[in-house]
């Protein structure tokens, strides 16, 4: 997937990648339920299938005390309501730098997941 | 005659429930209110009329606990045990039960919403009774808590009390548009 760089062509996209990430977040609920994948794996796949998504989350951080308050947040798991403190939630943040991708995916879907967290990335570098 | 009245004369109709349920559904209910005061109790009421509580079997359907909005029945896994939080469970049956239609609760419409559904149920659960207990949606609710901050906190809870998931589709695409 080359540069998206027209109105028409972002116009659409825009629905195929949050289409997406719901599909993905459905699957991985699925396949937890199902035991298709171990528990240290969970945090492996979610934090790889949404890399794109943290992105997002950081294109919305405009000062770096939104980004330092971001981290925070993430680190202890608050949520938008009240407090959920999950303790390994900074593990898991931690756990995709290190993390071979190519157990988890095929070729295929390992490429396809490669351009969207390029195309991502270069939002992020625009933000930092 | 006030709504919590008017609930607690629907629970004691209610042939399927125990006297011990009853109550402890009721008291479930007055926390509800009291955390979100703002939320039509008018579903709720018509539900807890009729509502089961029963037992499901791992090979009928995985998972802890679930809410059949159709048969209007809250099952807990019969493998239940005792690392997870009674009160925590129901509360999410009372936040299922508030948000019914005659398919689907909360902002899952056409199932494209299933896993966030569950997990935003989860996060409301723990800010209006918290949880002592275990959870099976840890993963979903970090990605729901990442999302709430693209789509608005407010936005989520409008299409969860509303039925419409329309809105958080919306942001999320428009959020996506602006990137590249």
């Amino acid at each position: 997937m080359t540069s998206i760089v027209n109105f028409e062509e972002r116009m659409k996209s825009a629905g195929t990648l949050t289409n997406e990430f719901f599909d993905s977040l459905n699957r991985l609920h699925d396949a937890k339920l199902t035991g298709a994948l171990k528990k240290d794996e969970y945090s492996k796949l979610l934090i790889l299938e949404d890399k794109f998504f943290a992105n997002l989350v950081r294109k919305g951080l405009k000062t770096e005390e939104d980004v330092q308050t971001y981290e925070t947040d993430m680190a202890t798991g608050k949520t938008p309501i009240g407090n959920y403190p999950h303790e390994d939630l900074s593990l898991a943040f931690n756990t995709v730098k290190q993390t071979n991708t190519a157990a988890l995916f095929d070729a295929e879907t390992l490429n396809r997941k490669t351009e969207i967290a390029d195309s991502y990335s270069k939002g992020l570098k625009k933000v930092s | 005659m006030s709504f919590l009245e008017e609930i607690k004369l629907s629970l004691k109709s209610n042939p399927n429930l125990t006297d011990e349920i009853r109550n402890k559904l009721f008291e479930l209910v007055v926390n509800f209110n009291r955390k979100l005061p703002e939320i039509d109790l008018s579903k709720l009421n018509n539900k807890l009329k009729t509502v089961k509580i029963g037992k499901i079997s791992k090979f009928e359907r995985k998972g802890t606990y679930y809410y059949d909005v159709f048969k209007n029945a809250i099952l807990f896994s019969k493998d239940l045990e005792e690392d997870y939080d009674v009160d925590h469970l129901l509360t999410k049956a009372i936040l299922q039960m508030s948000t019914s239609t005659e398919t689907f609760t909360g902002f899952n419409s056409d199932d494209r919403l299933r896993a966030l559904n569950l997990a935003y149920t989860e996060i409301l659960a723990n800010y209006i009774i918290g949880n002592e207990g275990d959870s099976d949606l840890e993963e979903e609710m970090l990605v729901t808590n990442l999302l709430s901050h693209i789509v608005g906190k407010d936005t989520m809870f409008n299409s969860y009390f509303t039925n419409n998931g329309e809105p958080i589709i919306k942001a999320m695409q428009d959020a996506e548009v602006g990137l590249i």
